[in-house]
C-alpha cells in the first residue's frame, strides 16, 4: 500500500475510532448517527479505493459555500440545542463536534484539515472519557493509541518526502508524486513503537501524581436501588429484587485460599431488626455513635458483649462496593473495624455499620470481621441467663396467632439445651418448607401465620422472621439480620460476585458467653441459577471489569501511596540484607588482606602506603577495562580482532609518519595522505602504500584478512620505523 | 567553569525544537492535563499519560536516530567566493541494531548551522552512505567548518532533535571570478605591447648561441656552429607569448569601502585568472609585502590563496602602502603594470605615476550585481 493511501486510512480509522467510543458513552441521535457513519463510509472510500471510484466520489463534493452554511447553521444549531432542545452544555458540544467531525471528514484536502480532524478526534475520546467508566473503553483506547502512533508517524513521513520532493511547498497534499510502499518491516516497527507507546502510557499513568483539584467537578452519579435496609423494612420486600443480576459489590478474602472460599458461602451483614410489628420489621436501638479512627483510615468498632477466644483472628474482606441508595457498609459477622476513605463511620447498638451518606461512586473498604462461635458449655446449658438489656430488647413478640407460640413450643419440646432448642426450630423449618418467590407477601395483612400454618412456602425473611419470632416464643433472644449471601465464586478474579439478587435474610440467636449467632434456617432455593457455558467468560469479563475499575478508573492517591510505601519497605529490606552481607565479606575481605600485607611486607614499609599503591593499581585496572570497553563498544564494535589490529597498524602508521613531520589531518583522506607521502617522501611510498591498501580493504569494505597480511604489514611498519626521510631539495632552507 | 558555560555546552551537543505540530500538541496536553487534575477522572489521566508516553517516545527515538553516528568530510582544495563546488559527506551508523532515519545534516560555521540540504531517510545499522552536496561561500578568507548538525523530526514531526558532532575542518576561500569583459583584457594587454621585449625562455626561434656549460641541456646543442667553432655550442631559444604583467593591489581603503575591497580583490583574481589562461606571466604585488608571480604553465594557487588572505589597510597606512608599493613598482621588470585599489578618493594617477592603467571597482561597477556581489564567471 502506498504511504499516502496508509496515511489517509489512518487519518479516517483514527477518526472513526474515537466517533465509536463517543457513541458508546453517550446515545446521539439517529440522523446524527446516519450522517457521520456516512461520512465516514465516503472518506473511507476516498481513501482505499482505487481512481476510477475515488473520481465518482470526488464529483459528489460539495462546494467550499455549502460547507460554510454547513458550519453556521451546525453553529445555531448547538447553541438551540443548548438553549431549547438538551438544555445541557456537554450534549449540545458533542453534538456540535460530530457535525465538525462530518464536516472535517467530508474536506480532508489540504494538511491542517488532517490535524483537524486529530484534534476533533481526540476530542471525542475525551468527551467518552468524561462520559464513561466501563470497561469498553480500553479497547478502543487502546486501538486509538496504535492507530495515534501509526498516523503521527505516517504524517511525519509523508511530509519529509513532500519537502524533499519540492522543497517550500508542505500545505498541499500532493498525488501525483510516486511515493514509497509500506513494507513489513515497516509495519512491524510501527507497532513495535505502538508497544512501547503502550507500556510508556501504563508507566506514566501510575506515576503521575492525582492531584484532583475539582474546581468544575460533576459528581453526579446514578445509585442503584436496594431494598430490604432501611429503617422499616416489610416482610416481602426482598421478593421482588431476587431475580435482579445487577452486581451489588465484590468481595476479595486476601488471607484466605482460593480453593477455602470457591464452594464456601459468605454472610454479608448489613443491618440487623430487633422489633416486629406482624408485618414490618424495625430497629428499636436505632441510636448511632461515630466510630474512632486509629489510626488514619481505620475505624474500631466498641465490642459491647463478650468475645470468644475462637474468633480470636479476624477475617479480612476487601469489598468493592457499587454506589448504592443506602448508607450501610456491609461485611462478614461481626465487623470489628473498617478501613476506607471516609470521613466518618457510624454504628448502632446492634453493630450495624453505616457512612454518612450514600456513595457516589464505586468505593473500595477492608471490614476485619470476628465471627463468634458458641461455646461448649453454652452448647450443653439447659438454660441460660440474658441481661436485662438483651431480654428487654430481643424477646419482643408481636400478637401472633397461638399456634405458631404452640409450634414453637411443640418443636422445641424435647430439647435439653437451649442450643438444641435453636437447633430444631431451624432444622424444621429448614425442612418442613419449601422455598419459592411466588409469595404475595406485601398484600397479606399476616404475612408469618400465612407462611407458618397455612401457605409453608416463603423465601429467606419468611424463614428468618418465622425463627426468630419462634425462638422468642420459648424465650430465646434473637434478631433478624438482612445482608448479601455470596455464592457466586469468580475464579479467574479470586472473589465473590454479590448482585442484588443474593439479598438475604438470616437470624442472630443470643448466647450470653458466646454473643451473636449466626443461624440461616432458609433451605437453598430450587431454582438458583443453574451453570451455563457461558458462566466462565462472564465470570472472565467480570474479573477483567473489577480490574479495569481498579487499576484504571480508581487508581487514587493512596494507590500511590500504598505503592511508593511497599517499594520502601521491600526496599529497605533488601538494601539492610545486602548491606549486612557486604559489610561481613568486606570485613572478612579487610582480615585477609590485612594479613596478606603483614606478611609480604618488609619491617618498616607502612601498611597505608601498601594500601594506597594497592588502591592506586585498582584504579589503573578500572580506567583500562573502561578504555577497553569504550574502544569496543565505540567505532570498532563491528570489527573483528584481526581487523582491529590492521587499523591499530595503520594508527601506528600514521604515527611513524607525523614523528618523521608529515602528519594526516582530520580533513586528508587516506588517499590523499599516500599522495602526499609519495611526493614528500618517495622511499616510503610504498609501504604507506600496501599499508592504506590493507587499511581501505578492512576499514571501508569490511573485508576479512589472513594471518599472512598481518604478519606482512607488521614488518613493513618495522621497516617504516627504521626509514630516514631525506628532505626534497625544495623544501631545504636556502643558504 | 561558569553556569552559562556549562549550559552553553550541554546545548552545543543537543538541542530540542518545537515545531508547529509539536506546539499544538502540547498545548492539547496541557488542555488535557488541566482537565485530569481538575475532575480526579482517571480516564483523562489515562488520555494525559498517551500524550506523554508519546512525547517521550518522540525523544527516545529521535536521540537513538542520531547518536552513534560517524562523519567524514571531504572538501575541495580551494574554492572561489559565490562559485559553486562539490563537498562529499560520509556518512556511517555505528548502531549495530538500530536504524537511523529522517536525518537532516548541516554544516555548522562558527557556531551557525547551514543547511546544505542533506536528507537522508533510512541509514541501515552499520551502513554508511556517501553524499555530495553544494558548497558555495559568499566570502573569501579561511573558512572554518566547526562540525556537523544532525537534525531530525522522526518519529512524529513533534520535535526537531538536533545533536552536534565535531567535524573541524577548513577551506581557503578565494576571491570569486568574475566574468570580465573582453574589451577590458584587450585594453589591459594592449597597453603591454609597448613593453614588449624580447627574453630568452622556451620557444622556436632563435635568441642566442653561447658556449655549452655543465648541467645544460644538450638536446639544444646547436650542431652545425659546434662543429664550425669546434666548441660545445648551445642553441637559446627566445620566449614565445610569455610577456609579464604587473598587478598591483593598493590594499588601503576606508573602512566604508570594505565590500569595495572585496569587489577589487575580484576583479583582480579575475584579472590573473584571465591573464594566465591568456599564457601571459603575471606578477602580484599585494600591497607593501607580498611580491608573487605565475606563469600559464603553472597553477596559480598560491596567487589565489594571497587574495583569499589578503587583509584591508586602515587609511593612516596610506603613505607607507604607497610608498612601499611605489618602490616595488620601481622594481617592476618589463612588461605593462595595472593598479587595482577600492578606494577611489586619492589622486591614484599622481600617487602612482608609473603604472599603465588604474581599475577601481567603481569604475566596474557593471561587472556586479545590485547586491554588489560579484556575479559569478
Amino acid at each position: 500500500m502506498p504511504l499516502d493511501q496508509a496515511f489517509r486510512l489512518s487519518s479516517v480509522l483514527l477518526a472513526a475510532t474515537g466517533f465509536a467510543s463517543l457513541t458508546l458513552a453517550i446515545a446521539l441521535p439517529l440522523w446524527l448517527l446516519v450522517l457521520a457513519a456516512s461520512a465516514f463510509a465516503i472518506a473511507l472510500l476516498r481513501a482505499y479505493c482505487s481512481d476510477g471510484l475515488s473520481g465518482i466520489i470526488g464529483r459528489l463534493r460539495f462546494s467550499a459555500l455549502t460547507w460554510n452554511i454547513f458550519l453556521l447553521l451546525a453553529f445555531a444549531g448547538f447553541w438551540i440545542d443548548l438553549l431549547l432542545v438538551s438544555q445541557e452544555i456537554l450534549p449540545a458540544g458533542i453534538h456540535f463536534l460530530v457535525l465538525l467531525l462530518v464536516n472535517k471528514l467530508s474536506n480532508l484536502d489540504q494538511r491542517r484539515d488532517f490535524l483537524h480532524l486529530y484534534a476533533i478526534s481526540l476530542i471525542t475520546l475525551l468527551a467518552s472519557a468524561a462520559l464513561t467508566t466501563h470497561i469498553w473503553y480500553a479497547p478502543f483506547f487502546l486501538i486509538y493509541l496504535v492507530i495515534g502512533v501509526w498516523t503521527l508517524l505516517l504524517y511525519h513521513l509523508l511530509q519529509e518526502q513532500e519537502e524533499r520532493a519540492a522543497p517550500g511547498v508542505t500545505h498541499q497534499v500532493p498525488s501525483s508524486l510516486p511515493l514509497p510502499q509500506l513494507t513489513a518491516r515497516f509495519f512491524w516497527t510501527t507497532n513495535a513503537m505502538a508497544a512501547g507507546a503502550f507500556g510508556l502510557t501504563l508507566l506514566f499513568f501510575f506515576l503521575i501524581p492525582r492531584v484532583g483539584v475539582g474546581f468544575f467537578q460533576n459528581d453526579r452519579g446514578e445509585h442503584l436501588r436496594t431494598t430490604g435496609f432501611s429503617e422499616h423494612v416489610d416482610l416481602g420486600v426482598m421478593g421482588p429484587v431476587k431475580q435482579d443480576p445487577s452486581i451489588v459489590m465484590r468481595v476479595e478474602l486476601p488471607d484466605r485460599k482460593a480453593h477455602e472460599s470457591e464452594r464456601e458461602p459468605l454472610y454479608l451483614r448489613g443491618v440487623a431488626y430487633n422489633r416486629y410489628d406482624g408485618k414490618s420489621w424495625s430497629n428499636s436501638l436505632p441510636h448511632r455513635r461515630m466510630l474512632t479512627e486509629l489510626p488514619e483510615g481505620t475505624f474500631t468498632v466498641r465490642t459491647a458483649g463478650p468475645q470468644s477466644p475462637a474468633a480470636a483472628r479476624p477475617l479480612k474482606q476487601d469489598i468493592l462496593l457499587e454506589p448504592l441508595d443506602t448508607t450501610v457498609l456491609f461485611g462478614t459477622p461481626l465487623p470489628t473495624s473498617v478501613k476506607g476513605h471516609f470521613l466518618s463511620v457510624q454504628s448502632d447498638l446492634m453493630g450495624s455499620l453505616y457512612l454518612p451518606f450514600p456513595l457516589h461512586t464505586r468505593s473500595q473498604y477492608t471490614v476485619y470481621s470476628s465471627a463468634p462461635r458458641v461455646t461448649a458449655a453454652e452448647k450443653q446449658a439447659a438454660a441460660l441467663v440474658y441481661p436485662d438489656l438483651i431480654l428487654q430488647h430481643y424477646l419482643q413478640v408481636p400478637a401472633v396467632n397461638e399456634q405458631i407460640s404452640e409450634l414453637a413450643r411443640r418443636i422445641t419440646s424435647s430439647a435439653t439445651s437451649i442450643a438444641q432448642a435453636v437447633a430444631l426450630v431451624r432444622n424444621h423449618l429448614l425442612t418442613q418448607y419449601r422455598y419459592s418467590l411466588d409469595v404475595p407477601s406485601l398484600e397479606s395483612s399476616h404475612p408469618l401465620e400465612d407462611f407458618l400454618l397455612t401457605r409453608k412456602t416463603g423465601y429467606c425473611e419468611h424463614y428468618a422472621t418465622a425463627m426468630v419470632v419462634m425462638l422468642r416464643t420459648v424465650g430465646v433472644p434473637a434478631r433478624l439480620v438482612t445482608g448479601f449471601l455470596a455464592t457466586e465464586w469468580n475464579e479467574f478474579g479470586g472473589y465473590y460476585t454479590v448482585r442484588q439478587r443474593d439479598a438475604h435474610a438470616w437470624v442472630e440467636v443470643y448466647f450470653p458467653q458466646s454473643g451473636w449467632i449466626t443461624m440461616d434456617p432458609t433451605p437453598p432455593s430450587p431454582d438458583a441459577a443453574a451453570a451455563t457455558w457461558w458462566g466462565p467468560a462472564n465470570s472472565a469479563m467480570d474479573s477483567m471489569r473489577l480490574k479495569w475499575d481498579r487499576l484504571f478508573v480508581h487508581y487514587s492517591a493512596h494507590d500511590q501511596f500504598t505503592v511508593v510505601q511497599g517499594l520502601r519497605e521491600g526496599g529497605e529490606v533488601v538494601r539492610a540484607g545486602l548491606s549486612e552481607t557486604l559489610s561481613a565479606l568486606s570485613a572478612q575481605g579487610v582480615a585477609i588482606a590485612g594479613r596478606m600485607v603483614s606478611r609480604l611486607t618488609p619491617s618498616g614499609v607502612p601498611q597505608e602506603a601498601i594500601g594506597l599503591l594497592l588502591a592506586l593499581a585498582a584504579m589503573y585496572g578500572a580506567m583500562l577495562i573502561l578504555r577497553r570497553f569504550r574502544s569496543r563498544t565505540t567505532v570498532h564494535r563491528a570489527l573483528s580482532t584481526q581487523q582491529q589490529i590492521v587499523m591499530r597498524l595503520y594508527g601506528n602508521m600514521l604515527q611513524c609518519c607525523a614523528q618523521r613531520g608529515m602528519t594526516k589531518s582530520a580533513s586528508t583522506t587516506s588517499l590523499e595522505f599516500l599522495t602526499h607521502i609519495r611526493a614528500q617522501w618517495s622511499e616510503a611510498g610504498p609501504i604507506v602504500d600496501s599499508l592504506t591498501q590493507l587499511y581501505a580493504r578492512v576499514r571501508f569494505g569490511h573485508e576479512p584478512v589472513t594471518e599472512s597480511e598481518l604478519a606482512g604489514a607488521e614488518a613493513q611498519l618495522r621497516t617504516l620505523r627504521l626509514l630516514r626521510r631525506s628532505i626534497p631539495d625544495s623544501q631545504q632552507p636556502s643558504r | 567553569m561558569t553556569l552559562p558555560t556549562l549550559l552553553h555546552r550541554l546545548s552545543r551537543h543537543r538541542t530540542i525544537r518545537v515545531t508547529t505540530e509539536g506546539g499544538r500538541f502540547l498545548l492539547l496536553t496541557l488542555a488535557v492535563g488541566v482537565a485530569a487534575v481538575n475532575t480526579g477522572n482517571n480516564l483523562f489521566y489515562l488520555l494525559l499519560a498517551m500524550m506523554l508516553s508519546l512525547i517521550v517516545l518522540s525523544g527516545l527515538l529521535s536521540e537513538q536516530s542520531v547518536r552513534q553516528l560517524e562523519f567524514h568530510r571531504h572538501l575541495p582544495d580551494t574554492l572561489f567566493a559565490n562559485q559553486p563546488a562539490t563537498a562529499t559527506l560520509w556518512i556511517a551508523n555505528r548502531k549495530s541494531h538500530l536504524p537511523s532515519v529522517s536525518l537532516r545534516l548541516h554544516d555548522v560555521v562558527a557556531g551557525q548551522d547551514h543547511d546544505r540540504s542533506i536528507h537522508l531517510t533510512h541509514l541501515a545499522p552499520g551502513a554508511s552512505t556517501l553524499r555530495p552536496y553544494t558548497l558555495r561561500i559568499r566570502r573569501r578568507g579561511r573558512y572554518q567548518l566547526d562540525g556537523i548538525r544532525v537534525v531530525t523530526p522522526f518519529p512524529f514531526g513533534l520535535f526537531q532533535k538536533k545533536a552536534f558532532y565535531e567535524q573541524a575542518a577548513s577551506v581557503l576561500v578565494c576571491p570569486g571570478l568574475l566574468a570580465l569583459p573582453p574589451m577590458l583584457i584587450q585594453d589591459l594587454t594592449a597597453a603591454g605591447h609597448d613593453h614588449a621585449v624580447s627574453r630568452r625562455g622556451p620557444g622556436h626561434s632563435l635568441y642566442n648561441l653561447r658556449e655549452f656549460r655543465p648541467g645544460d641541456d644538450s638536446r639544444a646543442i646547436h650542431w652545425m656552429t659546434t662543429a664550425r667553432t669546434a666548441k660545445l655550442m648551445l642553441k637559446e631559444t627566445e620566449a614565445e607569448d610569455q610577456r609579464l604583467i604587473t598587478l598591483a593591489v593598493f590594499t588601503v581603503a576606508p573602512d566604508e569601502d570594505e565590500e569595495t575591497f572585496e569587489q577589487a580583490l575580484s576583479i583582480a583574481a579575475s584579472l590573473i585568472d584571465r591573464f594566465l589562461n591568456d599564457g601571459l606571466r603575471v606578477r602580484v604585488l599585494l600591497g607593501d609585502h607580498q611580491e608573487l608571480q605565475a606563469d600559464g604553465n603553472e597553477t596559480p594557487l598560491h596567487l589565489f590563496h594571497a587574495l583569499a588572505l589578503c587583509e584591508r589597510r586602515p587609511v593612516t597606512d596610506k603613505t607607507a602602502a604607497q610608498h612601499a608599493l611605489v618602490h616595488a613598482l620601481r622594481r617592476s621588470q618589463d612588461g605593462p603594470t595595472v593598479l587595482l585599489s577600492a578606494w577611489a578618493d586619492p589622486p591614484l594617477r599622481e600617487m602612482f605615476p608609473a603604472v599603465d592603467r588604474i581599475l577601481t571597482p567603481q569604475t566596474h561597477k557593471d561587472l556586479f550585481d545590485a547586491a554588489g556581489s560579484s556575479l559569478p564567471a
